[in-house]
């Protein structure tokens, strides 16, 4: 079995605003094929936030509606053809503005959490 | 640029669903893949391949459930609904087929027909005149309200023309108009004696393209000069006739044209559409009004007037002007009877016979429309309660309301589009069927193509009433939404019932008004037809020649043309008698003078306004079959040396000699006194409706005006080579003068009535269809109505009902709706058919035997309609239906 601790609950549980900022972001860095985004927050958060696939790839629907992301295949480094996602100009605006957001939720959180 | 990314992701997810999904599949099946070869090189190297994908699919999380959550944020899912939707609706319709049928045919009929008429209506009565300004352009004429009682000019009363000095004497002193022109239309011939052919030719003022504000699409328009006595021979040809006839020659300027048998030189082609009036023969030429020495004459009437009005001056402003102005120009004196002046818009002058027949076709192809939905709406909700246990048990089994309502309004959605696109196909045609039959002379017909905007509007409302009605029983499963409907079958339908008989009722009351209207049309016409025109039409010839100038004024000439042109006719084999006349009946020309009686002091106003003029061989009575009721018909004896005499028709004699035979009484007639000599029947001249009017004929041999002659030619041999005989006689005798055309009397009678035709036809048609309508909604309501109440038939039935009963149940079921809407339909018809009065002919709009006939047709439909259902009612085998229940 694989680390199921205090962790699991938050593990799955990313919030889907905060899911859209996680790949914009993490796509800012360079394309990257879907695998590649889970394994990207997967690291970086130290298995802490696990997103699930069944997350993930609607998100990725959503966010190409919109027009912040495009994708094509291309050849892996393994030489498999992957879909590959690039963020668009304005999906780093739209970055911007769910990263100020993000901000003052997490302040505002802060400022109850320290009054409590 | 984000736009475009989200447009072109949005097009592909659309246009190309299965490769899209495919590709989602092929990106899970790579996720996997990572995920597998992730989970080797960790801690599980050992495992089977079998468990590391299963490890790798639990990483993953459920697979379907991914793959569906990500088509519906791709937005596919939407489109697959409406694609399955779709599809479901065609498979109900298949097995529904004539529900599917019924409901589409009928919409279509709806939008079709209002469709048509409203796209004639928009054209011919409210789309402005297609030149500049076109709400200045009005004509002006002169107005003789003693006319109004005149038996056959009644409608000219204020349609009087201008002479030309008269004109010109007004037109100098006028101040309400920037620019005047009068016009006139005859019909000419052209192409020599070789292939005659018969144009419409307009006689124009050099000032009618500034009032009319167009300019010559080549060349130039008339000057002054050209538009005087003495000037040069010139024409312009219409754009129609130049490419018709010239090959759209760009060096037409110049070249000569025979019109009549006088040379023309073309100096400019009109633009399109510049037609002042449509008439059965299109006008080719134009040529100068005032060259022509006929038309000097201050009492020839001859030319209508247009004018561009000032702006600052109101048409109230103009009326008052030229009547005043007028009346001082040409003081009212006994022989000219003129009083006032009507200045009225040309195009409400143009429309002004056309708008009362459209405004009421348009009226019964709205009731049709109506008819139609109402029909839709009850065909639908019967259906609705017929598929209310189909509903609940899908409700039951999960499907959401909202998705059923979704699935409803697809499924009228589909029918309404269907039978919105046939409505369209049908409006196409039927508007190239009611333009080919109108009369010709309703304006701008051929403008008329289906308009859009129209088309939206009738595919519209017939859309909203497929769309309220079909999504009415979804919205009524809503509120009893347990499972109790189910078992209950159809048993709370009760009130849909209802308003279906409501609707019914509506509908018969609508297709009332146009039954009886039409009805009283039919009979109308019938009656009409019925009308004895005072002689024999069937195998009568009339073949109108057209004298070139110098014969025509010269009498001489006629005379001897005459002689030899009948004496060679009579001897064509077929041939029963011919005779020569001006101004045969129904040929649409009136020529009158008036007379004085002898010994009568005290002018009456019937002698100024006149008597019909014509002039004849002798044989022309016996030749058209007019009976001599006293005295005799002149001969070849009553020449130019003889007495002079006449022969006077039947009214004549009564108005004048009530009580003592007119033979032997003298009339002043055109400046000589002559004798009649002989009484003869009343014939109709224009129409079979008119009244007889007073007619006067005298010899050939006596006076001789110049009016174009006509042969009248009695046969009992092949219509179409007795015509070719008859024209080839005339070549022979006379190479100059062309036969303008050759009709059957009987034809021209009918084309006499073509407006009636064309409106009884169309009524017709509209009612019939109606009716059908109106029966198909009653057959939907009793089929209804057997099919919900099968389990109370069947308990009936069990406690001794006899099949009689049940089948009256049935057809009860739809009669009291029916019986309401028979009874409201009396009201609305006795009231709605008013609007007819203007065209019946010897039937008033209250003729018991028409309502009596239609509300028998009703019954009759109401009965047929429900008989089956309610047949089928009494077979079902019942006691399977209560068992099953």
């Amino acid at each position: 079995m694989p680390k199921r601790s205090a962790a699991a609950a938050t593990k799955s549980d990313v919030l889907k605003g905060t899911l859209d900022l996680l790949i914009l972001h993490t796509l800012t860095l360079e394309r990257m094929h879907g695998y590649a985004i889970v394994q990207h927050i997967k690291r970086l958060t130290d298995d802490a936030l696990h997103v699930e696939a069944g997350s993930l790839y609607p998100a990725l629907e959503r966010l190409q509606k919109k027009g912040w992301l495009t994708s094509r295949w291309e050849a892996s480094p393994t030489g498999r053809q992957a879909r590959y996602y690039t963020i668009t100009a304005a999906g780093r605006k739209q970055l911007g503005e769910e990263r100020s957001g993000y901000d003052r939720a997490v302040w505002a959180i802060e400022r109850v959490l320290a009054r409590g | 640029m984000s736009l475009i990314d989200a447009l072109r992701y949005r097009l592909r997810v659309l246009f190309h669903p299965d490769a899209y999904g495919r590709e989602l599949e092929r990106e899970v099946e790579h996720h996997l893949d990572l995920e597998s070869a992730h989970q080797l090189r960790g801690e599980h190297a050992l495992m089977t391949a079998q468990d590391v994908r299963r490890r790798a699919m639990r990483e993953f999380g459920n697979v379907t459930y991914a793959t569906e959550e990500r088509r519906i944020a791709s937005g596919v899912s939407v489109f697959d609904a409406l694609r399955q939707d779709v599809q479901f609706v065609f498979r109900v319709l298949r097995r529904r087929p004539v529900f599917a049928v019924v409901t589409v045919a009928t919409l279509a009929l709806g939008v079709g027909a209002a469709t048509s008429i409203f796209s004639i209506a928009d054209v011919v009565l409210f789309r402005p005149l297609a030149f500049p300004d076109p709400e200045r352009l009005i004509a002006v004429s002169q107005t003789q309200p003693e006319l109004k009682t005149h038996p056959i000019r009644a409608a000219q009363w204020d349609r009087i023309g201008f002479s030309l000095p008269g004109f010109r004497d007004w037109r100098a002193v006028q101040t309400s108009f920037d620019e005047l022109a009068i016009w006139n239309y005859s019909t000419s011939v052209v192409g020599g004696t070789e292939s005659p052919e018969e144009v419409g030719i307009v006689h124009a003022s050099a000032s009618m393209l500034a009032v009319l504000g167009v300019r010559p699409e080549l060349g130039r328009g008339f000057t002054r000069d050209e538009d005087e006595v003495g000037g040069l021979p010139v024409a312009l040809v219409t754009h129609d006739a130049w490419v018709a006839r010239m090959a759209s020659d760009p060096h037409v300027i110049g070249r000569r044209i025979r019109i009549d048998s006088a040379s023309y030189s073309i100096v400019g082609v009109l633009p399109p559409g510049a037609e002042i009036e449509r008439s059965a023969t299109p006008t080719s030429y134009w040529i100068p009004a005032g060259q022509d020495a006929d038309v000097q004459d201050r009492g020839n009437y001859a030319f209508r007037v247009l004018g561009r009005i000032k702006r600052s001056v109101s048409i109230d402003a103009a009326t008052e002007e030229t009547a005043r102005l007028l009346r001082r120009i040409e003081p009212p004196s006994p022989n000219s009877a003129i009083h006032g002046a009507r200045v009225a818009t040309l195009q409400s002058v143009q429309t002004r016979a056309a708008r009362q027949p459209i405004l009421i076709l348009l009226a019964a192809a709205g009731l049709l429309l109506l008819i139609a939905c109402a029909n839709v709406a009850t065909v639908l909700m019967g259906e609705a309660s017929n598929r209310e246990a189909e509903l609940r048990a899908r409700m039951a089994l999960g499907a959401s309301r909202g998705r059923l309502i979704r699935q409803l309004l697809t499924e009228s959605l589909v029918l309404a589009v269907i039978g919105g696109a046939l409505g369209t196909l049908l409006a196409q045609f039927g508007t190239k069927l009611m333009v080919r039959f109108a009369p010709p002379w309703v304006p701008r017909l051929s403008d008329v193509h289906v308009d859009a905007r129209v088309l939206a509007a009738a595919l519209a409302v017939s859309c909203a009433t497929g769309l309220v009605f079909g999504i009415a029983p979804a919205l009524l499963l809503s509120r009893s939404d347990d499972g109790i409907g189910l078992r209950l079958g159809g048993q709370s339908a009760r009130g849909r019932g209802r308003s279906q008989r409501i609707l019914i009722a509506c509908e018969v009351a609508l297709s009332m008004v146009l039954l009886v209207g039409a009805a009283l049309l039919v009979q109308s016409f019938a009656r009409i037809n019925a009308v004895d025109p005072g002689f024999r039409t069937e195998r009568l010839l009339v073949a109108q020649l057209r004298l070139p100038q110098p014969q025509l004024s010269d009498s001489l000439r006629v005379r001897a043309l005459a002689r030899d042109v009948l004496a060679r006719v009579r001897a064509l084999p077929g041939v029963t008698n011919a005779a020569m006349t001006t101004t045969p009946p129904f040929s649409g020309g009136s020529s009158s003078s008036s007379f004085d009686v002898e010994g009568r002091t005290i002018p009456a106003p019937e002698r100024v306004i006149g008597a019909q003029r014509r002039i004849t061989t002798p044989d022309f009575f016996t030749t058209s079959g007019i009976p001599l009721l006293d005295g005799r018909a002149y001969d070849d004896t009553d020449d130019a040396d003889a007495l002079p005499v006449i022969v006077i028709n039947r009214s004549l004699a009564r108005s004048e000699w009530p009580n003592e035979s007119a033979v032997g009484k003298r009339i002043k007639w055109m400046g000589t006194w002559r004798t009649v000599v002989g009484v003869v029947g009343d014939i109709k001249l224009h129409d079979l409706f008119e009244r007889p009017v007073a007619t006067i004929y005298t010899p050939l041999g006596q006076l001789y005006r110049r009016n174009d002659p006509s042969l009248v030619v009695r046969v009992n041999g092949d219509l179409t080579s007795m015509s070719a005989a008859i024209r080839g006689v005339v070549r022979d005798v006379a190479p100059d003068v062309p036969v303008k055309r050759i009709d059957e009397m009987s034809g021209l009678v009918a084309a006499s009535l073509a407006d009636e035709r064309f409106r009884t036809m169309l009524i017709s048609v509209f009612a019939g269809l109606a009716a059908l309508l109106a029966a198909v909604g009653m057959y939907g309501v009793a089929a209804t109505a057997a099919s919900r109440r099968t389990r109370e038939m069947a308990i009936r039935a069990a406690l001794g009902a006899t099949n009689g009963s049940i089948a009256r149940l049935i057809v009860g079921a739809g009669a009291g709706g029916v019986v309401v809407g028979a009874v409201a339909g009396v009201g609305l018809a006795l009231i709605g058919t008013r609007v007819l009065t203007p065209y019946l002919y010897a039937i008033g709009t209250t003729d018991f035997a028409t309502y009596g006939a239609v509300l028998t047709l009703l019954a009759v439909t109401t009965l047929a309609a429900t008989l089956g259902p309610a047949r089928r009612a009494t077979r079902v085998p019942l006691v399977d239906t209560l068992r099953r229940e």
